[in-house]
């Protein structure tokens, strides 16, 4: 009798644990911290700021045209590394879609390294569909990362407001250039 | 040996019921045949093959083919299925019947030169370049071309997704120009 509780006891437990236990995708996520629109926040790789952001339906650096068959986020960020060069890009999180920032722009701040300590301003750009910036707009969050996958590593989300953004025609843009933290 | 003859025999007619063995849906015999411009959906990418033309020169690279070479561009609608950025891979679609061409380039028609990330919900025109020998196929040759369906599966070793078990999904037969 002693033996079968402590079987049923063992198995009771087993399901408690199998229930409980971090998903892999729990145990290799990234690590966000929050800073808010023209706030300095700083991950283990990297410090942000994001400074604001626009809507265009083209963007342009001179040489290169950007067409979009949605709208193009444009946001203005400082960042700078803090462990060795790298580039600092991320993806916009609208409702349950993720969309990726370009690299289509020369001009774009994720297009070149930053240094550690030599904090640089410039744009990222992301292309979205109109129709989700109406679905999500007031409720997107910007997640800046050195890395696609940041496994386990700092992320920095910056809730991003788009919902009463009016887009322009045609956003020039400037490539990044030195600033201060 | 009987035994092993035994042992294929039943392996066999248990196969058949459930689809057969794996390499058969691999095979382009059971794809749909579709018209030029005719959508193909599947997990990561719905598919539209529109047409294919030969260029002696890409607009948009300083590159040139090698000599007794030609680009055979074939143009796809594309749009990104899933709910997140997908890069479009050079082995999406495929060319029968001109020998190995190897692994598409692929550019935005409207933006050519970069890799071609597909954001969710923004369909668009893809180029995908072959540089093929130009007496592999002329003006007004029929071509076939197949898109490559893929299953969505979870990284253990990187972020995201990992697409398994590569299949052809449908086939296009469209006039080069």
């Amino acid at each position: 009798m002693r033996a079968l509780l402590a079987a049923l006891a063992l198995v009771a437990l087993a399901v408690v644990v199998h229930e409980t236990a971090p998903t892999d995708q729990e145990l290799t996520a990234p690590l966000p911290r929050t800073a808010a629109v023209g706030e300095w926040g700083e991950v283990r790789t990297f410090a942000a700021r994001v400074e604001g952001v626009r809507l265009a339906s083209e963007v342009t650096d001179g040489e290169w045209t950007g067409t979009t068959g949605g709208a193009w986020v444009v946001v203005d960020v400082s960042a700078e590394t803090v462990l060795a060069p790298t580039t600092v890009g991320g993806w916009l999180l609208l409702g349950d879609e993720r969309y990726d920032v370009s690299g289509r722009a020369d001009a774009a701040l994720n297009r070149g390294r930053l240094s550690p300590g030599l904090a640089e301003r410039g744009v990222l750009l992301v292309e979205v569909p109109v129709e989700a910036l109406r679905a999500h707009g007031d409720d997107a969050t910007l997640r800046l990362s050195t890395d696609a996958a940041a496994r386990r590593d700092g992320v920095l989300d910056v809730p991003l407001d788009l919902a009463g953004l009016e887009p322009e025609a045609l956003l020039e843009i400037t490539a990044p250039e030195r600033t201060e933290r | 040996m009987l035994a092993v003859v035994a042992l294929l025999v039943v392996a066999g007619l248990v196969a058949v019921p459930l689809g057969g063995w794996d390499h058969v849906d691999r095979t382009a015999a059971g794809a749909d045949r579709l018209a030029p411009g005719a959508e193909h959906r599947a997990e990561q990418f719905h598919t539209a093959v529109e047409g294919a033309e030969l260029l002696p020169a890409l607009p948009w690279s300083v590159l040139e083919p090698e000599p007794g070479n030609v680009y055979l561009v074939v143009r796809a609608r594309l749009e990104n299925a899933t709910e997140r950025t997908q890069s479009v891979p050079g082995t999406h679609l495929l060319l029968r019947g001109i020998g190995d061409v190897g692994v598409a380039s692929r550019s935005l028609e409207r933006d050519p030169g970069g890799d071609p990330q597909l954001q969710p919900g923004l369909p668009d025109e893809v180029l995908f370049v072959w540089e093929v020998p130009a007496d592999a196929v002329t003006p007004g040759d029929r071509l076939e071309v197949l898109v490559v369906d893929t299953t969505r599966a979870r990284s253990q070793v990187s972020d995201g997704d990992i697409w398994l078990h590569p299949r052809v999904g449908a086939t296009w037969e469209v006039r080069v120009a």
